[in-house]
């Protein structure tokens, strides 16, 4: 697994925070149907804040440890953060990740951005 | 515990090949077209010919009919381009399969840049073809056939037997890429009607690096390799000796130990394929019976195939994946594509090919991880 950090690993065999939010504030969803890619991110926000940040996917390993660093990094963070992200982030945090693995997990901070975009048009995603 | 199931791609080199090799590049390391001078040499040769000898006893062929080469592809690569070039003037046809090695394919697709014409057989969901089609194909510019013996990804075995039956009635030469077969199931050059067949020694025990051509006495085809006077001036460059003599090595072994190893692999891909079964949305790609016994492709719904790769890869278990994910290959594999999987079902498909060093215990754990990753990776999945 050279070309995985531990970092990397570890989120991809222990990812924190799976699981659906019901009455979410925001939901988002980054898809790839070629490569049968799906991320679908859930938050909850309480003074700008994301007090709970949940996700499910299916998708390759960096789908997974992106999703998974996502959602523990910006846990109670402020949302305008959130917004600022990209693919150095990940890089940043998971590794130096060779072109096209970062092309997957890219799907994530799609997803993820998504679900702070529905939350600021009023939460609709989740009607 | 190391669980090495890609026997496919590769499979490791036995150890009494490898005993029987090392001496040739030590000791014994004289280059054996010095044998008319050389004592060691002619030892060299000795042994190299009887390589020869045992390739030819396992396909039922005659022993000058076998050439060596670097491996399955340059073979492959020979057997196409070697009869184009025999027959540069006039041109034709070559009929073909969509779901051939890449050796294979690419080297059409040099063949009708040279001004031939390639026709594909169509295949069936489990990648077979029919015979019939055969028939209704060929015309009387079709120069060579080429169809696989078995496939390297779902393991479907082809009818090679009425294939050649058909090619011989119409004098067509019959090629067939046996890098999967050869070693691990029977094959009958003379029964089946073959005029070419391509083999890899490192896919039955043998080193890497070395291969053959067999290639039927009377069929007249064209050096792929220009240069030196070896292999009866039809195959020029230094004898890979060691790798020769390690691959007569390996084809005596399969000789004896081949029917065990049929039924080892045959009891443990049924250990498999009894716990699959009872998890929902796993499909077993190619032929129910007709496949190769130690090849099992699954599709697996809801679950990426470069994920559980990775899962089985942390637990020590090596399998590989139906479709490429690097950025030199994004797309899914033809061969999935042909027998009819959308990309994204492509991208859940993972390839065990289970092999002789393999043992029970080892299938047990496979199945234990395998299992609860399923379970543990739908359960992430959204709806």
């Amino acid at each position: 697994m050279e070309i995985y950090s531990k970092t990397f690993i570890d989120h991809f065999m222990n990812p924190r925070n799976v699981g659906e939010i019901e009455n979410a504030d925001g939901i988002g969803i980054g898809e790839n149907p070629q490569k049968g890619g799906k991320i679908v991110f859930y938050i909850k926000v309480k003074d700008n804040k994301l007090i709970d940040i949940k996700y499910k996917v299916l998708g390759c390993p960096s789908a997974i440890s992106s999703s998974s660093l996502i959602s523990e990094f910006f846990k109670d963070k402020l949302i305008e953060n959130a917004l600022k992200i990209d693919t150095n982030f990940l890089k940043e945090n998971l590794g130096n990740l060779p072109e096209d693995v970062i092309e997957c997990a890219k799907l994530s901070i799609v997803a993820f951005q998504n679900a702070i975009l529905d939350y600021k048009k009023g939460g609709n995603n989740g009607n | 515990m190391y669980v090495y199931l890609n026997n496919a791609a590769t499979t490791k080199t036995d150890g009494r090949v490898l005993f029987k090799m090392s001496k040739y590049y030590s000791e014994l390391f004289e280059n054996p077209m010095t044998s008319n001078y050389s004592p060691l040499a002619k030892n060299v040769e000795e042994e190299m010919e009887n390589s020869r000898e045992n390739v030819a006893k396992l396909l039922n062929a005659k022993r000058d009919e076998i050439y060596f080469t670097s491996g399955g592809t340059e073979s492959d690569n020979w057997a196409i381009k070697g009869i184009a070039l025999s027959n540069w003037d006039k041109k034709g046809e070559i009929i073909s399969t969509p779901i051939e090695h890449m050796a294979v394919l690419k080297t059409l697709e040099t063949v009708k840049k040279w001004g031939f014409d390639i026709k594909f057989l169509p295949v069936d969901k489990y990648g077979m073809v029919d015979p019939d089609d055969l028939k209704k194909l060929i015309t009387k510019k079709t120069l060579l056939i080429s169809v696989m013996h078995a496939n390297n990804e779902i393991g479907t075995i082809e009818p090679i037997e009425e294939i050649g039956k058909i090619a011989k009635e119409n004098g067509v030469i019959f090629h067939t890429d046996s890098v999967q077969s050869f070693c691990h199931i029977d094959i009958d050059v003379n029964k089946m009607n073959i005029d070419l067949l391509s083999i890899s020694a490192h896919k039955f025990y043998g080193p890497k690096g070395v291969g053959s051509l067999y290639i039927r006495k009377g069929i007249d085809i064209s050096p792929f390799m220009d240069g030196g006077h070896q292999e009866n001036e039809l195959r020029s460059g230094t004898h890979n000796s060691p790798g020769i003599i390690g691959l007569g090595e390996a084809v005596k072994i399969a000789t004896d130990e081949m029917e065990e190893e049929k039924k080892s692999v045959l009891f443990m891909k049924k250990m498999i394929e009894d716990r699959v079964k009872n998890i929902e949305g796993i499909n077993i790609n190619g032929h129910p019976e007709k496949r190769l016994p130690n090849n099992l492709s699954l599709t697996i719904d809801r679950v990426n195939a470069e994920t559980m790769l990775t899962y089985l890869a942390v637990n020590g278990i090596i399998v590989s994946a139906g479709s490429a994910c690097s950025a030199k290959e994004k797309s899914a594999s033809h061969v999935l594509k042909t027998i009819g999987l959308t990309d994204e079902l492509a991208h859940n498909t993972i390839r065990i090919s289970l092999g002789k060093f393999n043992l029970v215990k080892e299938i047990e754990y496979f199945n234990e991880v395998f299992e609860y990753g399923v379970k543990k990776f739908r359960e992430m999945a959204p709806k």
